[in-house]
């Protein structure tokens, strides 16, 4: 696979970028193009919200169906990375990716719960990062849906927000 | 042609997680594109430039300062529950006892779930 052929996203995952096509890979390289610039990230989100519906209703897409699109998910990256670096938004840990696992592959909190036997109550604290779970409890639950942990580098954005942030705070 | 009509609504969202509720850290990026999909599903949103300011808290009566994302949206009046729904899961999202909410003008404090059935 050519390195033009994948994106990496903050989280240091890989998105294949194999199965876009010339339109859609010119309508990419302009976000990326644009969040290169270092806009602001209000201006940013401004723009992108618009333009990649506007790109995929334009060639027929169901406009419910555009936030699956990679361009979506990689322009909603790319913010992420402007909120980063302006000090808006929370490097991410553990906890966000739970979250996220949560909203990705589950129909709901209780349905996560239920597959896991974690407690609502103890989810809703530890996700609102007032209580912690033990590294016991955490990787027991996750062994029951099929995930592990694991110790990842990270991001550069990630890193400069969170050296800034040591500077600064 | 005759349009429907459409209300603007706006509302702010703390950049920050309330204190009290939650750990008072800004929020992690997963719940910003919570409410982009969300808002995607209004047709669109427009966000204001970083709004700061202050508030009491009326559980602790604390005189909280806070810097907040204005976000606008246009909405047909039949819709503005939807968005008020919305604002509420937000609260939950974004660990706050309430979002400001301005309907046409008309201000008013949507809650979340749980201050709904106290």
């Amino acid at each position: 696979m050519k390195q033009s052929d994948v994106y990496i996203d903050l989280d240091g995952r890989e998105i294949s970028l194999v199965h876009l096509d010339a339109e859609e890979r010119k309508f990419l390289a302009r976000i990326l193009k644009r969040a290169r610039t270092n806009p602001d990230w209000d201006a940013f989100d401004n723009w992108w919200t618009i333009a990649v519906p506007a790109f995929y209703v334009g060639r027929g897409l169901a406009r419910n169906l555009v936030t699956r699109t990679l361009p979506w998910k990689i322009a909603q990256d790319q913010s992420g990375r402007l909120g980063l670096a302006a000090g808006l938004i929370e490097p991410d840990d553990w906890r966000g990716d739970l979250e996220q696992l949560i909203r990705e592959k589950f129909p709901s909190r209780k349905a996560f719960c239920e597959a896991t036997g974690l407690s609502e109550d103890m989810l809703s604290h530890v996700l609102a990062g007032r209580k912690d779970l033990s590294l016991a409890s955490l990787t027991g639950a996750l062994d029951r849906i099929g995930y592990r942990l694991s110790i990842v580098a990270g991001s550069d954005a990630a890193l400069d927000a969170a050296r800034k942030q040591k500077r600064t705070g | 042609v005759a349009r429907k009509r459409l209300l603007e609504c706006s509302f702010l969202i703390p950049i920050r997680r309330d204190r009290n509720l939650s750990d008072g850290k800004r929020h992690k990026k997963i719940a910003w594109f919570w409410l982009v999909e969300q808002l995607d599903g209004f047709g669109g949103a427009t966000r204001a430039p970083d709004h700061e300011g202050w508030y009491f808290d009326p559980d602790t009566r604390e005189r909280v300062p806070d810097r907040s994302r204005k976000y606008i949206v246009a909405v047909p009046r039949a819709r503005v529950a939807a968005l008020r729904k919305v604002l509420s899961q937000a609260c939950a999202q974004f660990a706050q006892k309430c979002i400001y909410l301005s309907v046409a003008g008309y201000v008013e404090f949507v809650e979340g779930p749980s201050h709904e059935t106290e």
